[in-house]
């Protein structure tokens, strides 16, 4: 696990996912406005921490890009590290200090808000299957890229799309037309789908499943698309 | 440049695309969106790993199973129809006229077309990418055997260098033998004598005695001459059995190497010898790599009108494994100059080769 210890020490060092990872999430955790339901039916702050986990992942999987553009990861593969330990550890390094945070989260929420347990748990379960698909996407968008920039630029432009399509801020009824559903294409839309049905009927019905199985059909499939890439 | 690949790829992503927009017309159905990406994951999963190309089945049954339990129309069956098609898997031919027939009754007959097309399609890239593959096939063999004629040139080109200098220091050791046995002795005997002779000449006349004694100098320096002329000439390499010798000695003492000659050895041509130290060399490789020996036997069998060596370890681990290019090379080489080389797996793996002796270059031997 030498990857794994040296990409997540890599991660953590850097400010944007410091504040992103740990200040963001918790200080919104103390801002009662935010946690009040609004039209959506979801309360402002599950979005603003959607689209902070978002660029979360992202941040957190910047490593092998990095990797990529300096030449480590030939390096690093010179040594006795095959591609999938190397690509898994760092996937892994970037989804536990997401996943960490939204424990914390989950705790506030029941401390802070008065969640049920069985609320927090489906956000807990939302958030971290969102940060799956996330880091996922996040990687196989890198795989896309040579340098950083680029990386960085088309990806923001991506988050904001799929923040606005995905309803994270706007309902997706308010859409015209073939918008309204053009969503589904994004992980966004489904976690926003399953804390619907959580936060509205408080317990696990099966709508909240299909909103979790189809972000881990896109987990699926941007895992098998990056991993297809060639990173060297 | 255009290829069927590529087309391939192409035609799955427009296929997504307008099964996606199909989707968004109709208003995202839950059922018909999760085996949107069901089929996204699973061309994906054959894309990673294109061993898994006969799942196309399980696309195959999710689509039917849309179609059956939740009257879903057949228009995601084209992407499995198409895939299958172009992989060559005509099952799916079935499932195809079914979903046709489907859409005809049920839908609209223009669905069927699409059906249709879709693997006819599939079909035509498939045959072209079969032709392309049957091409590449073709040329690679054609490369690879150029490259093992090459290969074996080559090492013709080596061995026929090599028996000409293994000659040419044959003659020479010869030339140095003959000098040193028999003009070198008789020189040397009549020094001698000549030296013996001096004392019964102390009565002659100084003037004579002056040219007996200069000589005597002359013969001297031409005795010292002669015995540096056939130290040059001796050749420093072994060769013929020694060299067979030196190679067993040097060989790894883990295996227990035994090497005995039998016979006269001296009657073996050069390029047998030559011919021979190739196939010792090849047969101990061999052992070294690719068996488990802890017996290694040598034999040398010569005969007036053969030689035969056999290399016999028992480290067996294929009983039916290919023969190598070495090997290949070898017999090429020993058929060059009429012998045979066999093989014989059993207990222990067995190595033969047989050169018959030709009588009329027997002359190039190695005598000393």
């Amino acid at each position: 696990m030498t990857v794994f210890k040296f990409a997540l020490l890599r991660s953590m060092r850097h400010p944007v996912s410091l504040v992103l990872n740990t200040a963001i999430p918790i200080i919104l955790m103390f801002i009662p406005v935010l946690w009040e339901e609004n039209a959506m039916g979801i309360s402002f702050g599950f979005s603003i921490l959607a689209f902070v986990i978002i660029f979360g992942a992202f941040t957190m999987s910047k490593n092998i890009i990095a990797d990529k553009e300096d030449g480590a990861i030939t390096r690093i593969l010179m040594g006795p590290v095959t591609m999938r330990s190397y690509l898994s550890q760092n996937l892994l390094s970037s989804m536990i200090p997401l996943i960490t945070q939204l424990v914390v989260v989950a705790l506030l929420g029941m401390l802070l808000r008065d969640w049920s347990f069985t609320l927090a748990l489906g956000v807990f379960i939302s958030f971290a299957v969102l940060t799956a698909t996330c880091v996922a996407m996040a990687f196989a968008w890198q795989c896309l890229f040579k340098n950083s920039e680029n990386s960085t630029t088309g990806f923001s432009i991506l988050a904001t799309v799929m923040a606005m399509l995905g309803g994270l801020f706007i309902p997706t009824s308010l859409f015209p037309g073939i918008l309204e559903h053009i969503g589904v294409i994004f992980p966004s839309y489904w976690a926003m789908h399953s804390l619907r049905y959580i936060l509205t009927y408080g317990e696990f019905v099966n709508s909240f499943w299909i909103g979790i199985g189809a972000m881990l059909l896109f987990a699926i499939a941007f895992l098998l698309y990056g991993g297809q890439r060639r990173i060297v | 440049m255009i290829n069927p690949k590529l087309c391939f790829g192409l035609f799955k992503v427009a296929g997504f695309l307008l099964l996606f927009l199909d989707l968004l017309t109709a208003g995202v159905e839950i059922t018909g969106f999760f085996l949107f990406l069901f089929l996204i994951v699973m061309t994906l999963l054959r894309w990673r790993f294109p061993k898994l190309v006969p799942s196309l089945w399980a696309d195959a049954v999710a689509c039917l199973v849309a179609m059956v339990f939740w009257e879903y129309s057949p228009i995601p069956l084209v992407i499995p129809l198409f895939a299958a098609m172009y992989y060559r898997h005509y099952w799916v031919i079935l499932v195809g006229i079914y979903a046709a027939v489907y859409a005809i009754m049920f839908f609209d007959p223009t669905l069927a077309v699409i059906l249709v097309l879709s693997a006819v399609s599939g079909a035509f890239l498939g045959f072209w990418q079969k032709g392309i593959q049957e091409q590449q096939t073709t040329q690679d063999e054609t490369t690879g055997r150029l490259y093992q004629l090459q290969t074996l040139q080559g090492e013709l080109t080596a061995a026929m260098a090599k028996v000409e200098q293994m000659s040419a220091v044959a003659e020479r050791t010869r030339i140095a033998r003959d000098i040193h046995d028999n003009a070198g002795h008789d020189f040397v005997s009549a020094y001698i004598t000549l030296q013996s002779a001096r004392d019964l000449f102390d009565d002659a006349d100084p003037d004579a005695l002056e040219l007996y004694d200069m000589a005597m100098e002359k013969l001297d320096a031409g005795a010292i001459k002669i015995r540096e002329a056939v130290h040059n000439l001796s050749a420093v390499t072994t060769l013929g059995i020694s060299l067979l010798q030196e190679m067993c000695d040097n060989f790894p003492s883990a295996f227990n190497l035994e090497f005995e000659a039998f016979g006269d050895t001296s009657k073996i041509p050069m390029y047998a010898w030559n011919v021979l130290e190739a196939c010792l060399s090849e047969g101990l490789t061999n052992i070294t790599r690719h068996s488990r020996a802890t017996q290694v036997t040598v034999n040398l069998d010569a005969t007036p009108h053969l030689v035969r060596l056999a290399i016999e370890n028992d480290g067996v681990v294929n009983k039916n494994a290919p023969v190598g290019s070495g090997l290949r090379n070898l017999r090429h080489r020993v058929s060059a100059v009429g012998g045979t080389i066999s093989t014989n797996s059993g207990k222990k793996f067995r190595v033969v080769c047989v050169i018959p002796i030709k009588e009329d270059v027997s002359n190039e031997t190695i005598t000393g």
